[in-house]
Parts: structure tokens; sequence; C-alpha cells
């Protein structure tokens, strides 16, 4: 807005100047004004900068035009804006006069014009605004070898009589390619003055020259024509051919559209009765196409005769055509044809009459419905919808009453679910009494789908019907047809259900139905009456609704059963309870987990505590309290771990000090530590994470008690991101020694100076060489923290030893095979807290040259705050892309995707993660043949998101490689899972145990064996797959589907996902021989 | 037309016996015929067009891959080292479309090749499998919908909304948009906007760059070729690989990018498969004749009233996607409408739509995505490039298919092509 005012601003300034000062004296400083003044920023903007130019007269446009430069000579951005930008300003509509001033400038200065770039630069504005004051100039230009291209486009583009005229004239004379691009334009141009000598150019010995007048002549359609195309379209060479009899039969279209339509029609029927191949087929469609063309309702008849043909393409083609002769006879006769078709052509008939539109073939299709062919039937259903919407709908109801095909009721379900209007509903609810089972279940679904609350009583009335399927349908369908009125009717369901399905649908059709009650105390309320009088099965399944309908009556209740007598109802009490949606259950819940003996019931109860500490929002401090309680009523080592993923979300420091509390516990230090990491390192941009010393000091002892790669590189980078006061550095200022001499005054003192900067650093000459601190006297150590010279891309490898003799060393940093680039920020090396006197770095390798740069070395002991020390911890930190003690390696750095392709912007790492978010197919860089994976992950509800392993890049994983799935299939969406599908699965191949998944939102741990054709999964500790992949996959699949990637020995591992966000951490892989 | 050596047919079959082995593959086109049950079902295919959109092609699952075509020697020995055995590299896709064994043509090609090799391959007897946008010039898709209808071929381009996938964010499919809007809940006309409020991102960041100093071609790509029947401007790398989209000469910017896969949907619910708008408004800064940039708002308005209003700058965070006289629909598939999802239950289903491509082959049935409703999308795409291009309103006449009253823009429609190349 401010711009555009602005720039109207500058136009009365300068018209004001332009009048104060006089017109010729400031044309000039106009000029670079305008050119300065691109790019226009609106339409408006351009259009008062060209009014200023041209008004300017043709000098200043010409002086623009003399900006221009040859290509990476000098900037001319701004004039080829204002030059273009004049262009599209004269060509609209009243502004002739500027267009032909601008056309005169162009080609003054294309006369003019130096440069090959430029000229077709001016030559394309021509081509824009260009009429016929441009013609002679332009035509003057078809002579230039290397201007006749563009020139031809320019006159094709203005296309006026004139332009046509000079092509003409100057194609006698042209020669090669030039020649060529002529003959083109008269083709596009339709213009037949020199047909005789395009025909002779048929023969041309130049290729170029010969296509060039076969496509003009077929473009023009003059009859004497047609022996130089048919010729042509003999040839043997397949793409010429092809293009050939393409343009042969572009000819036979336009000798139709001449009006030469015999001449056309014969051309047309001689390719249907000669191109007879399969391969042809298309040839034989295009002539049917002329014949249309040609011969209009004449060519019915050919159209009709083609589906005898037993060649498939050739009759799609023809029904392609059959909309081009419309009318009421021609469906008639399309009719009729479906008498003597074979049942292909009917079916292919039936859809297209459904297309047609034309009502006169109602008739026709409701008989095809009674077809003996399914194919001919099933696509009659799709028609009749198609054209009787409504009127469909008798019809539809006869044929669902007259089969019990799945195929068949499931597309009359789709049809009556496309027909519209309330009078389709009433009329579907109306002939549930006379429809067959098989076909009322789907009418109840039809209804179902349709809401059709008006037929709740005849669809409530099948929920008593004699069979199975119906009761189910109809109980299923008043889930959606129900009012809150019916609920009281619903429970009744639930209690006369005669089949565990029955039942199971009618409780969440009454839970979910008693949601429209708008007082959530009241919606237990039809539920508790009934329980008020009902006893054992009864009873429980009353209360396994009550944790949906919830309230403080169905609480009470639920609590006082879960004191009851009779096993099975106590059971489900305490289900119901461990299901409770809100915290005011939790107090019960943590007194059964206590006191039970029932193992099932303790896990029960503690599981449902736990969840809903994670959900009942309250502050930190009351959280941590009710996961400590959990921890202390814990019987299994599970619970525990569920209790200490649930505190990793409290991000507080006493939280922290709770969970490095489990370090030492050898079964549950992962889980703690990770949680340790989760609640202390940064989770965002913005998260600085904890940093009071005792969180750091909790660090030290996780990335001592750790095995995982990852969370010890996440504890490092955090305890490093705290700056140690420098008298702290026991290595500061201290003596020290080199193995190689130094480069230049960069002397080793430099390195312990307390400055890590690149410019403040010991160079030393050469590598493999050591540098070494004598720290003056023993002292207790337990990290070195190292910098070296960093550029962003360079890497040096080395390792760190401590000595308390100088002479016996031990190792406390291996980064011999490190490539990681260095940083200005060093690397934090921590490790066993030990005694000694020297700290030498050993660096044998710099990638980018021969000299060592080391610009820091900082020693620091365990320090006042350190913690009770912490049993058995290995001796050295290893970094985080090494192999680990046990053969693992990380398959994931914790920071980037590094080593990982395929849609990497699908997927983002963070906070220690990796996380579809969602994407498609993640795989590593790397194949892998066999091999031990572990990693874990965590699911969102309904998530889909699956394991690719030996998969070849971008590929579908599951068919090209195998796909071991990862679903929440505990999703109600999911319930009708095949078991090839479930969790684990090798999808469409091996199914995996179900029921071994945490609760969604918790984080799971899976391992996967690949070992030649065996393939082992096993999730949170257990078993769910074990087999070997030749025999499962013989004789076939489970799916019946081929599966060629279970041929293959190697491959990548990726993850696949489908549309869901799931993360995935702690990403490990052990190599197999 | 420049061909290296002229192939005949005996020398050809030859020739592929060496290629793909002893295993012979018959594509069912070849042996016809609803009696027969060849020896293999299998549908065979050949890629055109192997560097970035290509390589994804590669992978298509449905149909066996025989041939890869690419005039950059790197991108070919790349696609050459994924696709692995039996699939035989080209230079020039003349020579892929003149073999007899192939169903179907991909092409994943910068889009001033898609009309071109389109055409010949229906010509060939091919079935097309077409990246996104359809065609650059409005002509150029008309000449495809004419070859591909004529040839009786099966074409599919090659995005997807309108039949499948969450539509951006939707959270669903496009299919209960389609059924809300021919519920009539909304009324008529629909005023649709599309922008990065309503979930859909213009990415400006495919801006071409002005002021290049020409650079030597790089001796792997035949830079000829690769311009085929675009004017020849002189190389620079970003004019080619991966930034192509930033040159009027061969697409149109995000426009070009996402355009289809944007409007081919609301062209799709709003019922518009078979025509196009009458006016298009633009405001946008000035363009330079080469490079693309970015725009502020192009409005497309259909004769009924309906609009689509492409925003590029997503100013009003709270405009709704589809706004009708009487309801209107946002991100999410909210509505202030209440109940809307029950209410909508009673409405009738959209008809169904063919969506797998090689049963669409294998059935001779239009494919969901075709190239008729597919050019009409692309019209919307191009409609849009013209109208940022020329910095100007334009009418339009959805029958001719012509501009009304303006010849530069007509001049866009029909652009001649450069050398032996035509359409």
């Amino acid at each position: 807005m401010t711009r555009r005012a602005g720039a109207t601003l500058g136009i009365i300034g300068l018209a004001l100047c332009a009048a104060w000062t006089g017109m010729a004296a400031d044309a000039e400083s106009s000029v670079a004004d305008l050119v300065g003044r691109m790019p226009a920023q609106s339409g408006a903007e351009l259009d008062a900068a060209c009014a200023e130019l041209i008004a300017l007269g043709a000098p200043a446009v010409r002086q623009v035009c003399d900006m221009l430069a040859a290509p990476g000579t000098g900037d001319d951005t701004n004039p080829r804006y204002l030059i273009s930008g004049l262009a599209k300003y004269a060509t609209q509509d009243d502004r002739d006069d500027e267009r032909e001033l601008l056309a005169g400038v162009l080609l003054d200065a294309l006369d003019a014009a130096m440069d090959d770039e430029v000229k077709a630069f001016l030559v394309r504005q021509l081509q824009v605004a260009g009429g016929d004051e441009s013609v002679t100039p332009l035509a003057s230009l078809l002579s230039d070898e290397a201007f006749c291209d563009p020139a031809t486009q320019a006159l094709t583009a203005i296309g006026t009589r004139d332009a046509t005229a000079a092509l003409v004239a100057a194609y006698p004379g042209a020669v090669g390619a030039c020649r060529a691009v002529l003959i083109k334009a008269l083709g596009t141009l339709e213009c037949d003055a020199e047909l005789a000598r395009i025909e002779q150019d048929t023969a041309s010995e130049d290729a170029e020259v010969r296509d060039a007048a076969r496509f003009a002549l077929a473009s023009i359609g003059a009859p004497s024509s047609q022996e130089y195309l048919a010729a042509a379209a003999e040839v043997e060479e397949p793409y010429a051919r092809a293009k050939a009899t393409s343009l042969y039969l572009l000819y036979a279209r336009r000798l139709a559209e001449n009006g030469d339509k015999r001449q056309a029609a014969g051309i047309c029927r001689a390719l249907l009765d000669a191109r007879t191949e399969p391969g042809d087929v298309n040839v034989r469609c295009a002539a049917l196409a002329g014949l249309v063309d040609a011969d209009g309702r004449g060519a019915l008849d050919d159209l009709v005769a083609a589906m005898d043909s037993p060649d498939k393409q050739f009759r799609g083609g023809a029904l392609e055509l059959a909309a081009r002769i419309p009318g009421r006879g021609a469906t008639r006769r399309w009719v009729k044809k479906l008498a003597d078709a074979s049942p292909e052509a009917r079916q292919e008939i039936v859809a297209m009459l459904g297309d047609r539109g034309d009502r006169a073939a109602l008739g026709a299709l409701v008989d095809a419905l009674g077809d003996e062919d399914q194919a001919v039937r099933l696509a009659a259903v799709n028609a009749v919808t198609r054209l009787g919407g409504s009127k469909a709908v008798p019809a539809l109801l006869a044929y669902a009453g007259s089969t019990d095909d799945a195929d068949e009721l499931a597309a009359v379900k789709a049809a009556l679910l496309r027909v519209p209007g309330e009078g389709a509903v009433t009329a579907v609810s109306k002939a549930l009494d006379d429809t067959p089972a098989a076909g009322r279940v789907v009418l109840l679904e039809v209804l179902s789908a349709r809401r059709a609350e008006a037929q709740v009583e005849s669809v409530f009335a099948q929920t008593a019907d004699a069979d199975k399927a119906v009761r189910v349908a109809a109980i299923k369908a008043m889930g959606n047809v129900a009012r809150a009125s019916d609920v009281p009717r619903l429970v009744g369901l639930v209690l006369a259900a005669q089949s565990d399905a029955e039942r199971a649908e009618a409780q969440k059709v009454a839970v979910s139905t008693a949601g429209q009650i708008a007082a959530v105390e009241e919606r237990a309320g039809a539920a508790l009456e009934a329980l008020g009088n009902s006893d054992g099965a009864q009873r429980a399944a009353l209360l396994e609704m009550l944790p949906g309908l919830g309230g403080a009556k169905a609480l009470a209740v639920v609590i006082a059963d879960t004191k009851s007598a009779d096993k099975a109802v106590q059971d489900a009490a305490i289900r119901a309870l461990a299901d409770w949606p809100d915290a005011h259950a939790a107090p019960e819940l943590l007194a059964i987990a206590k006191a039970t003996e029932e193992l099932t019931h303790h896990v029960l109860a503690l599981r449902g505590y736990v969840r809903l500490a994670g959900v009942a929002k309250l502050e930190p401090q009351p959280t941590l309290w009710m996961y400590q309680h959990a921890m202390a009523a814990a019987k299994r080592v599970d619970e525990k771990k569920l209790a200490l993923s649930g505190m990793a979300n409290v991000r507080t420091a006493e939280s922290l000090q709770v969970v490095a509390g489990y370090l030492g516990d050898a079964e549950l230090k992962e889980e703690a530590a990770s949680a340790a990491v989760r609640i202390a390192c940064p989770q965002n941009d913005k998260d600085k994470g904890l940093t009071d010393p005792e969180t750091l000091a909790a660090l030290k002892r996780v990335v001592i008690a750790t095995d995982s790669a990852d969370v010890r590189a996440q504890a490092e980078a955090q305890i490093a991101s705290v700056p140690v006061p420098e008298e702290r550095n026991l290595a500061h200022g201290k003596a020290v020694k080199a193995s190689v001499a130094q480069q230049g005054d960069h002397r080793p003192e430099l390195a312990v100076d307390g400055n890590t900067s690149n410019d403040s650093a010991w160079y030393g000459a050469s590598w493999p060489a050591w540098f070494m601190v004598d720290l003056g006297r023993a002292a207790a150590l337990d990290s070195v923290h190292v910098f070296f010279y960093s550029d962003g891309e360079r890497s040096y490898a080395y390792t760190v030893e401590v000595s308390a003799d100088a002479e016996h060393w031990q190792p406390v940093a291996d980064m011999a095979g490190n490539t990681a680039a260095a940083a200005p920020q060093g690397v934090l090396h921590l490790f066993a807290p030990v005694t000694a006197r020297y700290v030498r770095v050993n660096i044998v390798k710099n990638s980018a040259n021969e000299a060592v740069h080391l610009n820091e070395v900082k020693v620091y002991g365990p320090g006042e705050v350190q913690a009770a020390p912490v049993a058995a911890a290995p001796v050295a930190a290893a970094p985080a892309a090494a192999t680990g003690p046990d053969g693992f390696v990380s398959l994931f750095n914790g920071k980037d995707l590094a080593g990982w392709e395929g849609d990497t912007s699908g997927y983002v790492a963070e906070n220690g993660m990796i996380v579809c978010k969602p994407g498609g197919n993640l795989y590593t860089a790397k194949d892998y043949a066999d091999f031990v994976l572990q990693f874990e992950f965590q699911l969102t509800p309904g998530a889909n998101n699956g394991l690719g392993i030996r998969m070849p890049p971008n590929s579908h994983a599951a068919y090209e490689g195998m796909e071991l799935q990862i679903l929440d299939d505990t999703a109600e969406k999911y319930k009708d899972l095949q078991p090839y599908q479930y969790h684990g699965s090798i999808y469409g191949v091996v199914p995996a145990e179900r029921g071994h998944l945490k609760p969604v939102g918790e984080w799971n741990s899976q391992e996967v064996i690949a070992k030649g054709r065996r393939i082992t999964v096993k999730l949170n500790g257990v078993t769910i797959v074990d087999a070997d992949i030749d025999k499962a996959s013989t004789p076939a699949t489970m799916d019946g589907k081929a599966h060629p990637g279970l041929k293959r020995t190697t491959g990548r591992i990726g993850f696949l996902g489908h549309g869901s966000v799931v993360s995935f951490r702690n990403i490990r892989i052990k190599e197999l021989d | 037309m420049k061909q290296k050596k002229s192939i005949t047919r005996r020398s050809f079959v030859k020739g592929l016996g060496l290629a793909a082995g002893s295993i012979l593959i018959v594509p069912r086109r070849v042996l016809g015929g609803t009696n027969h049950t060849p020896p293999s079902e299998e549908l065979t295919r050949a890629v055109i067009g192997v560097g970035g959109m290509g390589r994804g092609h590669l992978g298509y699952p449905g149909a066996r891959l025989l041939a890869v075509c690419d005039v950059d020697d790197n991108h070919l020995k790349q696609a050459l080292d994924i696709a692995g055995e039996g699939v035989k590299g080209y230079h020039d896709f003349r020579e892929v479309l003149a073999r007899p064994d192939i169903d179907i043509v991909h092409i994943p090609t910068p889009p001033h090749w898609h009309g071109l090799i389109s055409i010949a391959a229906a010509e060939a007897g091919k079935d097309i499998w077409c990246e996104k946008p359809m065609t650059r010039t409005i002509g150029e898709g008309k000449r495809v919908v004419e070859a591909v209808q004529r040839n009786g071929r099966i074409f599919r381009l090659n995005t997807w909304f309108r039949f499948q996938s969450g539509f951006y964010g939707f959270g669903t499919t496009v299919s209960p948009i389609k059924k809300l809007v021919d519920s009539g809940m909304l009324g008529w006309p629909l005023k649709v906007t599309v922008g990065e409020t309503t979930g859909f991102t213009w990415k400006f960041h495919w801006s071409g760059k002005v002021n290049q100093k020409p650079e030597p071609v790089p001796k792997e790509l035949d830079y000829d070729m690769w311009l085929g029947p675009a004017p020849f401007k002189p190389y620079f790398t970003h004019r080619t690989h991966a930034t192509f989209r930033g040159y009027w000469d061969y697409d149109g910017g995000g426009l070009g990018d996402m355009g289809q896969h944007y409007l081919d949907p609301v062209q799709y619910f709003l019922g518009k498969d078979d025509t196009s708008p009458v006016e298009v408004e633009v405001d946008a800064p000035q363009q330079h004749p080469d490079a693309v940039s970015s725009w502020r708002q192009i409005r497309l308005r259909y004769a009924d009233g309906c609009e689509i209003i492409l925003d590029g700058e997503g100013k009003d965070a709270n405009a709704p996607y589809i706004e009708g006289p009487e309801g209107k629909l946002y991100k999410g598939f909210k509505s202030d409408i209440p109940n809307l999802e029950k209410k909508l239950a009673a409405f009738p289903d959209p008809e169904p739509q063919v969506t797998d491509f090689h049963d669409a082959v294998r059935a001779r049935r239009k494919f969901a995505l075709n190239e008729s409703n597919g050019h009409r999308s692309c019209t919307l795409v191009n409609l849009g490039k013209i109208a940022v291009r020329l910095g100007r309103n334009l009418r339009f006449d959805p029958v001719r298919q012509r501009f009304i009253d303006d010849e530069a823009a007509n001049r866009l429609i029909d652009q001649p092509m450069r050398g032996p190349w035509h359409v």
C-alpha cells in the first residue's frame, strides 16, 4: 500500500519536475530513474513507469534497449524488466500507437545489436508485441542461419496474412534446418500457398525437411497430398511408422474438416482393414475416430461392430467415441447390441450407457442386473444408479434381495449410499422385512451410514432378529440412529446379548449414545439402574461400560465391586477402575496395587495408576509423588520401567534426582538413564534443559552407567554446555610437552592457556603426534575437554590417556575412528574417577592436512558436587558413532539424519529421537544383510509405520524387501486386521503374536534378528515372530501376493511412514557374520 | 528428426533378447484378445526423464520396468544402477517409443517436454503416466487430450488428491469435501481460498536467477535435447536440473510445481471438470521475462460465480477454505454448520472413481485423473501463469479455450516450438 502511494507521489513529483526544468534536459536522468524503479511491484506501477517512458519518446525507449548487455558482461536485469514490461504494457487494448512505437524501437535496436543473445531477446519481445510493422525486418533475419528459427517463431506468433506471406516468400530459397523450420511454420499456419513445393519436399534428402513437409501437408489437408502421406506411413522402423501414420490420420481429419469427407473416410477404412496387428490397435482406434469425423452418424455401425472385436483396447476406443454420436436412436442401437455381445463387451457397453446419461437405456440396464454374468451385473449396479438416481432404488432393493454374494451386496450398498433423497432411505427401511438376511445386513449398514434417525424403530426391531449377523448389524446401526432417550433399551441390549460380539457392540453403542446426554453425572443413569438388580456375568458386562460413562456414582459402584466376592465381578470392577477416565480413581488403584495378592490385579491397578499420573495434569510435584508411589508399590520390573518413563515427563531437578537413584539398579539403569536425559537435556530450541550442579553430577553418573551411546552423547553435550570456572581447570598453565615440532609461533603452551579459539592453539608439524600435560601432582580426574581447530569441515582422530608416572598409560577416551567435524565447543570426555598426574592426547589423523592444531586441553576432577560413586562403570566413554563394547553400533547420532536417505524431510531428528512427522520412507544409506537391530519406538493412537529390512532404496518395501509392521493394532480402526498385519508381522507373510505393545504413548523396545532365512522379532522382551521366511512363503504367502523381496539377502533398513506420527530412539545394530 | 540409426523391427527384437536376458516379456497388448491367457499378465513400462522426479518413478510398483531414458548421462547411469538387471538405457525418447514391448511410458521430464512426449507416446500406442503440471501451455494440453482420446489410450496425471490420501490440512481425503459441496449445504456459488492459511504453501523458493553468466555445458548433458522445443538460451547450472521450475520456458515456479496438486481437487469438488474459468485477476510484482518470482494473489472466476483464490500472501489467518452463502468449511474439516458430519451422512456419496492406474489400463476404463480433467486443472495453472507473466487481468472463453480480446495472452496459448519440434 505504502509502496503504491509512494510510486504515485513519485509520478506526480516527476511530472512536476519535468514541467519545471523542461522535458529534454531531464530525459536522460528520467530514463535512469525509470530503469531503477524495476521490477515494478504491481501492474499499476508498471503501467505508470511504461507510460512515463513512452511519453519521453522513442529515443528514451531506445536508450533502454542500448543498456542490454551480452550475458556475463554486465548487469542488464532492470533494462530487461523494463523492455519486457513495455511489451506487456503496449499489448493491452487501445494502445496500438504505443505498441507500434515500441516495435519500431525494438527493430532499430535489433538492427544495431551485436550480440546474438541480445538479438534473440529482442526478437522474443517482438514475438510478444510485434505486428505487421515487424514483418519485413523479421523476414530479413530468415536468411540468417542463427536467427531463422527465432524469427520464424516470432512470425508464426504474429500469424497475420503479411507474416504468413513473408514465410512463404522465404521458403523456396531456404536450406537445411531453416527450410524445415519454415515448412513447419507453414503447416502450423495451415497455409497452402506453396503446396506443390511442400509435396516435393516429402522426398527431400534431409530427414528434417521430409518430416516437416509431411507435418505441413497433414495440417493443410489438401486433397492432392494423399500419396505423399500414405507412402510414409508404410515404413518399417516403428517410431517413424507411428509418427507418419499419425500424420496420415491428421491429414484425414483435416480433409474431413475441409469437406472432403469421402476421401477422409476412405483413408480411415483402409487403415482399419490394413492395420490388424495387435500392436496397431491405437491406429485402428484413431481411424475409427476419423470415421466419426468424416461420417458422423454413419460411423455408428462401425463403432457397434467394433464391439465384436476380441481386442479390448479396440472396443475401449470405440466406446470412447460413442459419446460423439448422441441421441436416442444411437442409444437404442447400443442397447440392441447387448443382445449378441460377449459378456465382456456387454459389461463395457453397460458401463458406457451409464456414463452416456440417456435415460432411454434405463430399462435395459435394469434388465442387465439379471445378466447371467456377474461382471455385467456389477457394471449394471453402477450404471443403473448413475443413470437412474432415486429411480434406481426399487431395482437396487430387488437386487439386494436376490443375492447373497458379498461383492454384489457391497456394490449395492455403495450404490444406495450414492442415491440422493430421504425417499431412498425410507424405501430401504421398508424393504428390510422382505429382504433375506445377507441383504438385510447391507440395508442396515446403509441406514447406519446415512444416519437414518427417523428409521430407529425399524432398526431396533432387527436387533431381535433370528439371524446373528442381522442382530449384530442392527446393534451397530443403532449407534448411528439412536438418540439419548434410547439409552435404557440399549443397556437392555447389553443384558439380552446372545453372544460376546453382540454384547461388545451393544456396550459400545450404549456408551456412545449416552455421550449425547449433556450432564456427565446422568450418563450412567440407565446402566446404574440395571446394575441395581443384576449379578454375575451381566453385572460384569455393565461394569465394563462404566469407565466410558463416568461420574461419581458410577465410580462408587465400581470401587464397591472391586471387593466383590464374585471373581468375575471383581475382575471386571478392577479393570473398569484401571480404565477410569479421571484421577478420582487413583487412590483406590494404588490401594489395590499395594494390597492385592493377585498379580493380574496388581498389574492392572498399577498400570491404571501410572496412566492416570500421566493424564491427571497435576503440578510436577504431586505428579512425581504419584510415580514414586507407583515405584514403591511395583512388584515387577515392567511396571517400574513404566513409572520411570512417566517420570521422564516431569522435568524438574527433584525428578531427576529420583530417577538417577535407579542408575545403580542393573535392571532399571537404561530406563533411568533415558529418563534422566529426557528430564535434563533440551527438548527444543528454546529449552536450555537443567544446568544446576546437582543435575550435572547426576548426568555424569548417567554417562558412566549407560550402555546407550545416544543417551551418553546427550548427557555429555548437556554437561559440556555449562561453562566451568577456569580455576577448576587442572591443566591451566601447567607444563606441557609435544612429540613433534611446532609450526611458527604456535607453542604447545597455547593449548593450556584457557583460550579455546583457533587463534590460540598449538600447531604441530605432523601427525601422528602426542601432546602431554603434567598436572604437577597426582589428582582425582573425571573428565577431559578437548578442543581442536574447527572450520566446520575438518575432523581429528585421537585418543586420550592418563598416567600416574608418564610410563603406564590408561585410556580414558577413544576417538581413533572419529570423522565428525571439530566444533568450537570441543568434546567433553567423561570417565569413572581415576587418580593421575599426566594427561596425554594422541592425535592419529587430521582430515585436512599434514599438521595438527590443538586449541585447548582442559582437565577436571570430580569436584565437590560429585555424588556417590557408581558401581561397575566402564573405564572410558566411547564416542557416539563407534562400536560399543557389546558390538552394537548406533544408527542414529541423536542430532541429525546423517547416514539416512529417502524422505529426510518427512522425518526430523529432535531430542535424541527420529520422529516421523509424518513422512514416507526413511532408510539407511548402507545395506545390511544379517544383523541384530535394537530400537525403541513410541506410537500415537492408531499410528501406522513399518520397519523395512533388506529393502532396495526407493521401493515398496512390503513386497520388494520385507516390512515388519509397526502399528497401534489396539486402535479401533484396526480391529478387523488380518493376523499378518498385526504389529511386528512380516507384512503379508508371517503373523506376529498380538498383545505385547505397551499402552500407546509409552516407549516400546524391539529387537529384530535377521539371520539367513530366519527372522525373529522380540517386542518388549517377548518373541512375537520367529520364522523361516522360505517355509512361511511356501507354497504361497498368507496374503496371496508375490513378495519377491523375500529372496533378497541384503538391503537397506528403513522406517516406512504411512501418515502418522511415530518416534524412534536408541537405534543400534550389530552385524552378524 | 535425428535418429542415430534406423532400427528394423527384426533387429530390434534381437537386440531386446540380449538386453533382457533369456526372458522376453510379451505384453498383453501384443497378444490381445479376451480369450487369450498370455504367459504374463504383467504390464511393462519405461521411464523417460530419470532426474529428480523421475528417480521416484523407478520404484513405482505394478508394472515391470524395461527401459529408462535421459539426456543426462549421469542421470541415466544412476537410474540404471537403481533399476537393476533387465532394464535398458536410452538417450532419445523416440527409441523408447519404438519398442513394441512397452505398454506404459512414464513422463517425469521437466514440463516443457510433457506435451510433446505424451502425444508421441499416444501415437505410438502407449499408455501414459505423466508428471504434473500436465503441459506447459494450454495449446499443448488440448493436443494431448485429442491424441490420447483418438488413439484410445489410458492417461494418468501424477497427482492423486482427488481420489486418495489425506488432503493437506483437512485430516481426510477430498471425498467428504466433495460430498459436502454436492449436498448444497454451503449454498452456491462457492469461494475457495488456496493459500498458507488454509493449508497450502505456494513454494516461492522455486524462483529463477537473473543476470547469470553463461557456463560451459557439462559433458554429460545434451543441452540441445534438454531444451527441446524451448527457445535457445545460454546454459547456466541453475537453469536446468532441480531448479528449472524457476524459469518460464520450462515451468512456472511453485504454481507449476504445486498448482495441480492443490487445484485439481478444487476443480473436482466444484464440478468443473469440463470447463474453465471465464476471468483471471492477478495481483503480483512484475515478472522477469525469463525468471519466475512470486505473486500476491490470483483469482479465477467461473461463469456461475464460483471463485478460486490463490493466496500467495496468507494474510487472512481466519480465511475459510470454502465459503458459500450458507456455510463455511475450514482446515481440519471444521465448519460453522453445527453437527456437520451427522448432517452430511444423510446425503449421497460421490461417484466412484477408478483409482488404480494399472487396473484402468487392463480394463480400459478412464483413470480418475485423466487427460481430460487433467487438462482442465492444468489450465487453471496455465491461466494463472499467463496472468502473472503479463501482470494483467484476463477474460477467457472456456469452450474455445482462447482469451477474449487479448492477442498477447493468446500468443502464450500456442507457443511456437524451436527447431523440428511440433505438436
